[in-house]
């Protein structure tokens, strides 16, 4: 029995991976650490994604029709495929309470500065919650809508920016230890690029599926750009100084001053943060959900969304005691075990499937 | 917290007696062990128990066993 029903088109998909890479990813700017040449560390942090999404989409189009908890029953036999795949929803599990982290950490620091955390954090899950509840296809759509919004919001915000940019604090290039540069490189390929392993639990719901990697390589690519063009921005702004901020592409907007009328446009950039941040964790939870009540055999995953979505956002209080544990975690720790995650399992689960492909023959 | 909890409970109010209805005891199990794990969880913060941060042993985990290896 198939727990979810709904179809996403391949435009859909697209939406949903660009809010899924702008996620948290425009709070912690990826490249950071590559300083001026954060905008070099992105292009190639979006390089080594595509990488690993290559091997995501071999999986999916080899397994047509299957999620990430079918694909592993299949290649290693209903135990072990099981025991994986378990492993892989509590990765999807622990990066959602990530996410959630990260979000209310901005809203507690910058927005509702009084608001107890864990009313941030219940009325985001209750609304993450509903629209899992409501299944892929109602994330699809709401996707459509708040990424145009979102990127057109972007694109102004980039364009009355200009007259704060300064070309030369893209200079000196190359100013930083090549080790030190791969490594930023390398953090933004797994955050956010590689993240879209969480995907394996989406591609089953497409209704073309033939179309999978061009469709991929096409959201990661589009939100690659937005990537850039944040970073670029941000650079171009504050140069060496982003480094002194905990959120440099958002202090970018208090800039902003048309006339002296129009002035504190930020909280535009901190709006389309919440809602792109709301589509991520979605997909996360959604993701969870859907694998837990897979490895079960249960009826339903509906039962699971709250309980689940709840539990992430209590997991998500209890990550870090501060906000720079959280920034240093993600710029240092989060590569190293994401790893195992975005490119050990996927790539031995096909490795596997290939090598069963070949004894069968 | 309590919020959390009490939202928690509302949630197994409307499900488990459909669930037992039903007979499905895998789905019951699976819930309840899930909210269950949600309500203690909620009830030791708002406790103030002290619990380790999750972000921080794997920070110190990786800091101790792995990060040589990729640096």
């Amino acid at each position: 029995m198939r727990l979810e029903t709904g179809k996403i088109s391949g435009s859909e998909l697209i939406y949903i991976i660009v809010a899924f890479i702008f996620g948290s990813s425009i709070l912690l700017l990826p490249g950071l650490g590559a300083g001026s040449m954060g905008w070099l560390a992105i292009i190639l942090g979006l390089i080594l994604g595509l990488g690993f999404a290559s091997i995501y989409t071999a999986l999916a189009m080899r397994f047509s029709g299957k999620n990430f908890v079918e694909i592993s029953e299949a290649v290693f036999g209903r135990l072990i495929g099981k025991c994986i795949a378990f492993v892989f929803l509590g990765y999807l599990f622990y990066l959602g309470s990530l996410v959630i982290t990260n979000y209310y950490d901005f809203i507690k620091l910058i927005l509702l500065n009084e608001t107890p955390s864990a009313i941030i954090v219940l009325f985001s899950v209750l609304i993450i919650s509903y629209g899992v509840w409501h299944g892929i296809e109602v994330l699809g759509r709401v996707a459509q809508g708040m990424v145009i919004l979102t990127v057109g919001l972007f694109l102004l915000l980039f364009v009355l920016l200009f007259n704060k940019m300064d070309i030369n604090n893209f200079f000196p290039l190359f100013d930083l230890p090549l080790k030190q540069f791969w490594w930023a490189a390398y953090g933004a390929g797994t955050f956010p690029f590689g993240e879209v392993v969480a995907f394996l639990m989406v591609f089953a719901a497409l209704n073309r599926p033939k179309r999978i990697r061009a469709l991929v390589f096409k959201g990661m690519i589009y939100g690659g750009i937005i990537l850039f063009l944040a970073s670029i921005r941000t650079i171009a702004v504050f140069g060496h100084t982003m480094e002194i901020f905990v959120y440099p592409f958002f202090q970018t907007g208090k800039l902003i001053s048309i006339a002296d009328v129009f002035t504190r446009l930020e909280i535009i950039s901190g709006m389309s943060f919440l809602m792109m941040g709301f589509l991520k964790i979605a997909v996360l939870l959604y993701g969870t959900v859907l694998g837990t009540a897979q490895v079960f055999r249960l009826n339903s995953y509906r039962p699971l969304v709250l309980p689940l979505g709840l539990l992430m956002g209590l997991v998500s209080m209890l990550n870090f005691p501060s906000v720079i544990e959280n920034v240093k975690h993600a710029n240092d720790i989060y590569p190293i075990y994401s790893t195992v995650f975005i490119l050990v399992i996927p790539l031995f689960t096909l490795a596997v499937a290939l090598f069963r492909k070949l004894l069968r023959k | 917290m309590l919020l959390i909890v009490l939202i928690l409970l509302f949630a197994a109010g409307i499900e488990v007696p459909k669930m037992l209805y039903e007979r499905h005891w895998r789905d019951l199990f699976v819930f309840t062990l899930i909210t269950i794990t949600g309500i203690v969880l909620g009830i030791l913060i708002q406790m103030q128990v002290r619990i380790p941060y999750v972000g921080v042993i794997i920070t110190r985990l990786v800091e101790k066993y792995f990060i040589n290896i990729f640096r």
